[in-house]
């Protein structure tokens, strides 16, 4: 009884510690620590092995087996803990290379002792209990080695566990209980109990230790990921168990033959069973799936991989957008799963309110559509949402009470046996249906099973969202295309518009253009002659004549001036005008301009000249455009100052702007009529008479301000009011160093 | 001998206009009515001054200085004025690129201002 629990023991501590070390070298056999805990479990294996050997000798002698023992602890399982405890859990430190010297320096030459003296194991005699062995006096050095190494490695882990956090740290903490609880287990039966018995028959089992090892490793594992095996360690411990339990189940089996018939126990049959029990579970799974598969085809068994079958329709309708290939991807389920002899898919159209038959075989089409056009039903599988079996119906309606319900239950059952339709799915969104599938009987005539309803369920579910998907999708897109059709009409539309405009662009360009020249020329003609009449002494003219004359004169040059400005206008504001500035002294022009008019203002009287003589910055303007300001200004300024009266420019410099100042002590300006100025048109009417002689349009203004607007400045009037003077102010940039260093760049503004 | 002065001016009015003034005045003057005439009697050349009228039918102003250029007058044309009612500078410019002495706008000016101008010229 007590071998079989020793066997027992050992074939799980030697099974057990294969399995754990073949998954952690097959998981990730790169990584030096599942490397170690391989090599660690196969360590622990073998010494399973050799100390069970050691109590029941196969091919040698116990003595050569408890040497093979001791070999393995001096050199495996020592220097397993001793690696392990540097190399876990990052995998990249290793012991000190004096260590490792020292080491495997000591190892070899305790081996040598236990191999060749008998200092150490002096030799293994036979007692009742089994073998027993004889220690020599170097077993004291033996212990000290295995504690020296041993303390060694568990101050490193230790010092490793304090300055770790976190999943590191619980996976130690495992690692401790194990080594503790192995620790213990090992001294209770290798040293302790040998000292209190006085003998080793303990010793065999001493590899029990190593299961508290590995249980708690495994245990990590699967709590904590140790060695990245965790998903495969599930399966391998309920596959573990599934082999001890049969295991001892059979051992126990052969142990109760063997009493019962009073055979001698033969440890070579136990190995087999051993053997046979782990194939039986390894292979099992695969057997049952065989065995079935068999069975199915040979008995038309519908059976079909319920979660393959959701998965397929799942990625099948995520995938498309387009209802027919929709209606496909749940036929193929369908037909895969059901094996239904008819099958139709409806969809509803929301704008016909028709349903349209997108995949169908089997039935007839005016049977399908008879079911649902019929509003009974339609409000029943509404209202209900549920899916509606055919056999089932004559049982719910014996459970009804309801009387309605029954009526249209009852209504229901009908209509189905009309149309002959077994099962119907409907394919519900915000409590309306939006789409129906109906099908017919099992192939089989097998009834549909509750896996089935459930499989169908879950894809009426995922229909409903994919089906309304597609919906809005082809809404989005043909919303899309209705759009894209109105933009290109609207932008057609604009760009007929548009070239319109240019055209009547060019027409006005052109008119104004050849206006203006036709225009002038019988004005000049005009002009000319009636100057020659006025100015010839030898043309006899009566005084009344003259005057005539000379008021035509007068008209014709305010034609002709109108004209001009009328131009001009068009020309700035149809952007022809070209700004080309540069850098001059607006002192000098002004010196020019005041030198033109001098005549003017002398017949006047008027004092015209520049205030102060400071130092006036350059500016940067069209020189041109400016003098025409200029001109206008100042000859504005000599219509309206009666004579002696005194008209002064001034200039002022802000640093980036000039501000010129041309006031005048003449008749002013009101201050109502001081935004109409530089209006269109915007003469005053309370002018002078000298007005109407002055041959003034009303547009100078205006153009001034176009043209100092397009020249970057600012134009605007100042006046006290009427009889007080004047004085209109405009303001031009300062060239400043910016400007004069890019002047190339500015010397490209053209029309703004 | 007196000056001689030629008149190309599409406008009958001030073609005659200009005959009368600068005849008054004493000088030699010829006039034509469009640019063919003008280019004609231009190359046989010899004129103190040339009033040539920009905006004509058939051949403008501009084009009467070309055809010139490449075939130079007989006799040389001491000075060429372009007549205009615009100040259009990019065609102002082009003319005097293609030899013009120098330009009058024919609205702007009062009929003595035309004369001192002129005679700037001789």
């Amino acid at each position: 009884m007590f071998d079989l629990l020793k066997i027992n023991i050992v074939s799980l501590a030697i099974i057990t510690n294969l399995i754990i070390g073949f998954l952690a070298v097959r998981g990730k056999f790169s990584n030096p620590v599942n490397r170690f805990l391989g090599i660690f479990s196969l360590v622990f294996a073998i010494w399973a092995g050799t100390l069970y050997l050691y109590e029941n000798p196969f091919i040698f002698d116990s003595l050569f087996w408890i040497k093979a023992t001791y070999s393995v602890v001096v050199f495996g399982i020592i220097g397993c803990m001793f690696y392990f405890a540097y190399i876990f859990p990052d995998g990249k430190t290793y012991p000190p290379l004096q260590g490792q010297v020292g080491f495997l320096s000591l190892a070899i030459l305790i081996e040598y002792i236990l191999l060749f003296t008998d200092k150490f194991v002096r030799g293994v005699s036979l007692k009742t209990f089994g073998p027993a062995t004889d220690l020599g006096s170097f077993y004291l050095g033996f212990i000290i080695y295995c504690s020296i190494f041993g303390f060694w490695g568990l101050i490193v882990l230790i010092k490793k566990y304090k300055s770790s956090i976190g999943l590191v740290k619980s996976q130690l903490k495992f690692l401790f209980m194990g080594l503790f609880l192995f620790v213990l287990t090992t001294i209770l039966l290798d040293s302790i109990l040998p000292l209190l018995y006085g003998d080793t028959r303990y010793f065999s089992i001493s590899s029990v230790g190593s299961l508290f090892f590995v249980g708690c490793t495994a245990y990590s594992i699967i709590m904590h990921r140790l060695l990245d095996i965790r998903l495969i360690t599930g399966r391998i411990v309920v596959n573990t168990l599934l082999i001890s339990f049969l295991v001892s189940l059979m051992e126990a089996g052969a142990v109760s033959y063997w009493l019962i018939t009073k055979t001698p126990i033969r440890p070579g049959v136990l190995l087999v069973v051993i053997v046979v029990a782990l194939i039986i579970v390894l292979i099992y799974d695969k057997l049952n799936k065989l065995a079935s598969n068999i069975a199915s085809r040979f008995l038309f068994q519908s059976v079909y991989d319920y979660q393959k079958t959701l998965l397929d329709a799942t990625l099948g309708l995520s995938k498309y957008l387009d209802v027919s290939k929709l209606a496909k991807v749940v036929t193929n389920s369908l037909e895969q799963a059901m094996r239904s002899d008819r099958a139709v898919i409806l969809v509803r159209d929301f704008n016909t309110n028709y349903y349209k038959i997108e995949t169908s075989y089997g039935f007839e089409e005016r049977d399908c559509l008879n079911l649902v056009y019929n509003i009974s039903v339609v409000s029943y599988l509404e209202g209900s949402g549920e899916i509606v079996i055919l056999e089932e119906i004559n049982h719910i309606i014996s459970e009804t009470e309801n009387e309605v319900e029954k009526t249209a239950l009852e209504k229901l059952r009908s209509q189905m046996k009309d149309s002959q339709v077994s099962v119907i799915i409907p394919i519900l969104k915000n409590g309306v249906m939006i789409s129906v599938i109906l099908l017919g009987d099992k192939i089989s005539k097998d009834a549909y099973s509750v896996q089935d309803v459930d499989l169908l369920k879950t894809i009426a579910t995922q229909s409903a969202v994919a089906f309304e998907n597609a919906r809005l999708y082809k809404e989005v897109t043909s919303f899309n295309e209705e759009l894209k059709l109105k933009i290109q009409d609207a932008t057609s539309n604009l760009q007929k518009v548009n070239l319109r405009l240019k055209q009547l662009d060019k027409l006005k360009d052109d008119f104004v253009s050849m206006a203006s020249h036709e225009l002038r020329t019988p004005m000049t003609a005009i002009k000319s002659y009636i100057w020659m009449a006025l100015s010839h002494s030898d043309i006899p003219l009566s005084l009344k004549l003259k005057n005539y004359l000379t008021k035509i004169l007068v008209s014709t040059e305010r034609l002709i001036h109108l004209v001009n400005d009328m131009l001009n206008i068009s020309r700035i504001e149809s952007g022809k005008v070209e700004v080309k500035p540069e850098i001059f002294s607006i002192k000098e022009l002004v010196k020019e301009v005041i030198e033109e008019v001098n005549l003017k203002a002398k017949e006047k009287n008027i004092t015209l000249g520049i205030l102060d003589s400071s130092q006036v910055p350059q500016v940067f303007a069209d020189p041109e455009k400016i003098m025409q300001v200029v001109l206008n200004l100042v000859g504005n300024s000599l219509k309206f100052t009666p004579n002696g009266g005194k008209i002064s420019i001034s200039f002022f410099s802000d640093g980036e702007m000039l501000d010129v100042s041309i006031s005048d002590n003449g008749v002013g300006i009101a201050k109502d009529d001081l935004s109409k100025l530089f209006t269109k048109f915007g003469r005053l009417d309370n002018s002078y008479i000298a007005a109407a002689t002055s041959g003034g349009t009303g547009l100078g203004l205006y153009i001034c301000k176009s043209l100092i607007e397009l020249s970057k400045g600012k134009i605007w009037v100042e006046s006290d009011g009427v009889g007080r003077g004047a004085t209109f102010k405009f303001s031009i940039p300062i060239a400043s160093e910016k400007v004069i260093e890019n002047v190339d760049s500015f010397s490209n503004l053209r029309y703004i | 001998m007196a000056k001689r002065i030629l008149i190309v001016e599409d406008d009958q009015f001030l073609r005659e206009f200009y005959q009368e003034l600068f005849s008054d005045e004493g000088y030699s003057v010829e006039s034509v009515g469009d640019g063919e005439a003008g280019l004609a009697k231009m190359q046989k050349g010899g004129y103190d001054v040339v009033m040539l009228d920009i905006m004509m039918p058939k051949i403008d102003g501009l084009e009467v200085l070309r055809e010139l250029k490449t075939r130079r007058p007989e006799q040389e044309n001491k000075a060429i004025v372009m007549l205009t009612n615009l100040g259009q500078d990019a065609i102002i410019k082009t003319a005097f690129e293609l030899g013009a002495k120098g330009y009058l706008v024919k609205s702007a000016m009062n009929p003595d201002q035309v004369l001192t101008e002129i005679k700037s010229y001789l």
